[in-house]
């Protein structure tokens, strides 16, 4: 069983988890051109490394940022959603 | 130690509160709060009928359950009519139940991926998990020395969830009732 460390609830099995995507950076949509909003609504890159993620624990809705490489799907750590306000360093 | 039961929960108050000022405005009304997320209070350790159930879901949330005769919740939800700002009202119509008795966590080793039997209740624990697949809130507590859990859930999800639990109990030898909602 894979267990993955929520900030709030602690360890739990990652049944108990959804995955919310890659944390991107939106570009001001005020200033930028069509083409760099639509890659950035359209476009992700798939190229495997250390990426920050948001994840949800599903039970308690609570929604924190994971640090996960996904060349071999380990979980480097956990956040709690503010971390991203304060800022995240270069993963 | 009693015989195993589940046992669907008569009908009481609850409330649910968000807020950055949720805590500041419950306290305010002489609420007693837990100091950290997921756990919680009661004025008594004897859980008096009139008792009420306090429970610190986050930072900024939190659970309440009125006794079987407690006012403190329609005290609480008139004056929420106020409508106080950075409190926002939740509504809460959960199903609730209890389990305990004899081989009590064999049945919640076979539903959850929790290990309940290894929770010590002195720091009075809350836990939200998955119970058969349904998102569930866990009160551990303990009842002329015998543990018991107090389980809450989305009343959409109530009659599956009592089902489906209630069939595990029977078939562990314990009983279920209840099903008024």
């Amino acid at each position: 069983m894979k267990i993955l460390v929520c900030p709030l609830n602690g360890p739990r099995p990652v049944a108990e988890f959804a995955y919310g995507g890659e944390i991107r950076r939106s570009p001001d949509p005020d200033t930028c051109s069509d083409a760099e909003w639509s890659s950035y609504v359209f476009n992700r890159s798939g190229a495997p490394g250390a990426k920050y993620e948001w994840w949800c624990h599903i039970a308690s809705g609570f929604w924190f940022v994971v640090l996960r490489d996904t060349t071999h799907d380990v979980v480097i750590a956990t956040f709690p959603a503010e971390a991203v306000r304060r800022g995240l360093p270069p993963p | 130690m009693s015989a195993l039961a589940l046992k669907l929960h008569e009908r009481r108050d609850r409330l649910g509160l968000k807020g950055q000022r949720a805590g500041e405005w419950l306290a305010a009304r002489g609420i007693v709060l837990p100091a950290t997320p997921n756990t919680w209070t009661h004025p008594e350790e004897t859980f008096g009928a009139d008792a009420l159930l306090v429970a610190r879901l986050g930072q900024f949330e939190f659970f309440l359950e009125d006794g079987m005769a407690g006012t403190s919740l329609k005290r609480l939800s008139a004056a929420l009519d106020e409508q106080p700002p950075g409190v926002y009202p939740v509504l809460r119509e959960d199903w609730a139940f209890q389990l305990g008795g004899e081989r009590v966590h064999e049945v919640l080793a076979q539903v959850c991926n929790v290990n309940f039997a290894a929770l010590s209740l002195d720091s009075h624990p809350l836990i939200m998990t998955l119970m058969i697949g349904v998102a569930i809130l866990v009160v551990p507590q303990s009842v002329a020395a015998e543990r018991h859990y107090r389980i809450w859930c989305d009343p959409t999800f109530g009659p599956y969830l009592g089902e489906s639990l209630g069939a595990v109990v029977i078939e562990c030898g314990g009983s279920y009732t209840g099903v008024s909602g």
